[in-house]
């Protein structure tokens, strides 16, 4: 049962993760754990209270119906028990938040980010999440042109970054293992016709950096160094996919003029025949 | 079932067997034959599917070309159609229409169908006269093509529709 629902999750409109997600969990209601840790969920974002700071929330700071939050280390809603980092890690958590906080405003000049660490059996594991909401923006209307005829576009980005960092302290190495998700959203309204184009990408990345034991912050280096290289490349593909390869599919649903495909046809003929000689 | 509905309608192009097998796991004896044909005709005339016979002629399903449940015109013939399997049951040269528009029928499916080699790949268009909601006759123009490359992991589709209104015969 769990398979198949992963499937039509893969399968279903990216732009309805969240109400097919909660859609299958009205048939299927034993499969919230699996589902809820197996599937990405666009980030949301809510204020913390006690901060007056923004965070993101998911899967990995959360305790039943409540979320961490990353500023105060509190639960909201409260929560008597929730799960809480032990005191090296929360101060590992702290320093990773500042960092990423200054990332971000780097690279995304805006957006919020969010840090959550907790221990494994092998080391410990943090999860970086980003989320970003670009403004509705107008494209460019030719001069003199109606304003209420401008096709407005807006894109949301969510990164996702699960580490799972087994330090050797014996011989200064950690293992880094990265998995992350990227889910992204574009949408466009003209007066003619809406259109949508989103999606989600998940890649993974294994590093074995040297760390100095007892040292957060040298994690903290290797940790951004990956995160860092990673959005870079997972932006990169995915103009690539969304833009690049969504073009030649259209083409060849349909090609937009037939003579340019004879011509195409013509020329490719004359290739296949050169070559033969 | 308004669920099961939903996530097969929304289905990207090719892969709607996927996502009924799924469907079908989740939902269990709920969902029975005549819930599915019913889901899927609906489907597959939302989404102008076109079904080839093995002679090579096709059909192109929509609202506009039903005459019977299950029961498409296309290009002068009937077709039967099973839309679970997706095949064509039977075909059947159908009555000529009565309808003045006809003639502008006839000569519009003529271009189209030129139009629709040189354009679209696997592509296939059918004009229909229907009868809109203000009871005036119109001519309905289905085009669909459809390229499908799962190996590729991609699929993609182009469906469009026209509504001629006003021809005076």
């Amino acid at each position: 049962e769990l398979k198949s629902a992963l499937d039509l999750m893969r399968r279903l409109p990216p732009k309805d993760i969240e109400s097919s997600l909660s859609k299958i969990l009205t048939v299927a209601p034993d499969l919230v754990d699996d589902l809820l840790s197996a599937v990405d969920q666009p980030l949301k974002v809510q204020r913390c209270p006690d901060s007056g700071k923004d965070y993101l929330l998911c899967d990995y700071n959360r305790d039943s119906d409540s979320f961490r939050s990353p500023w105060s280390n509190k639960y909201c809603p409260p929560l008597d028990d929730g799960i809480l980092p032990p005191e090296n890690l929360r101060k590992m958590e702290i320093a990773a938040n500042a960092a990423f906080e200054a990332y971000r405003e780097q690279y995304y000049e805006g957006g919020v980010s969010s840090v959550y660490v907790w221990q494994t059996e092998t080391g410990f594991a943090c999860c970086i999440a980003i989320k970003k909401d670009g403004e509705k923006q107008a494209h460019p209307l030719p001069e003199g042109a109606d304003p209420s005829t401008a096709t407005l576009s807006q894109g949301t980005w969510n990164s996702i970054h699960v580490f799972d960092v087994c330090p050797r302290d014996a011989d200064k190495k950690t293992e880094y293992k990265l998995t992350t998700t990227v889910m992204l959203f574009f949408e466009t309204e003209c007066p003619a016709t809406d259109s949508d184009l989103s999606g989600n990408l998940t890649r993974t990345l294994e590093r074995e950096r040297p760390h100095v034991p007892g040292d957060v912050a040298s994690h903290l280096a290797n940790i951004g160094e990956m995160v860092e290289e990673m959005e870079g490349r997972m932006r990169d593909t995915l103009e690539e996919v969304y833009f690049g390869k969504t073009l030649e599919i259209l083409r060849a649903v349909r090609t937009p003029v037939d003579e340019r495909r004879a011509a195409q046809e013509g020329l490719m003929a004359e290739i296949a025949a050169k070559r033969k000689t | 079932l308004k669920t099961a509905r939903s996530f097969i309608l929304s289905a990207p192009p090719g892969e709607v067997n996927d996502v009924v097998a799924d469907v079908k796991v989740l939902f269990g004896d709920r969902l029975n034959e005549e819930v599915l044909a019913s889901i899927l005709s609906e489907y597959d005339c939302k989404t102008h599917t076109v079904i080839k016979s093995s002679d090579g002629s096709k059909v192109l399903v929509c609202r506009e070309g039903q005459l019977r449940p299950s029961t498409y015109f296309d290009h002068g013939k009937e077709y039967v159609v099973n839309h679970i399997s997706g095949e064509i049951q039977s075909c059947s040269t159908a009555e000529p229409s009565a309808s003045p528009l006809d003639p502008f029928r006839a000569s519009a499916q003529e271009e189209l169908d030129k139009y629709v080699k040189s354009s679209l790949s696997e592509g296939h268009a059918v004009v229909h006269v229907s009868r809109g909601s203000d009871g005036q006759e119109v001519l309905a123009i289905l085009i669909s093509g459809v390229k499908l490359n799962p190996r590729n992991f991609w699929n993609g589709r182009w469906t469009s529709s026209w509504h001629v209104r006003g021809l005076d015969p």
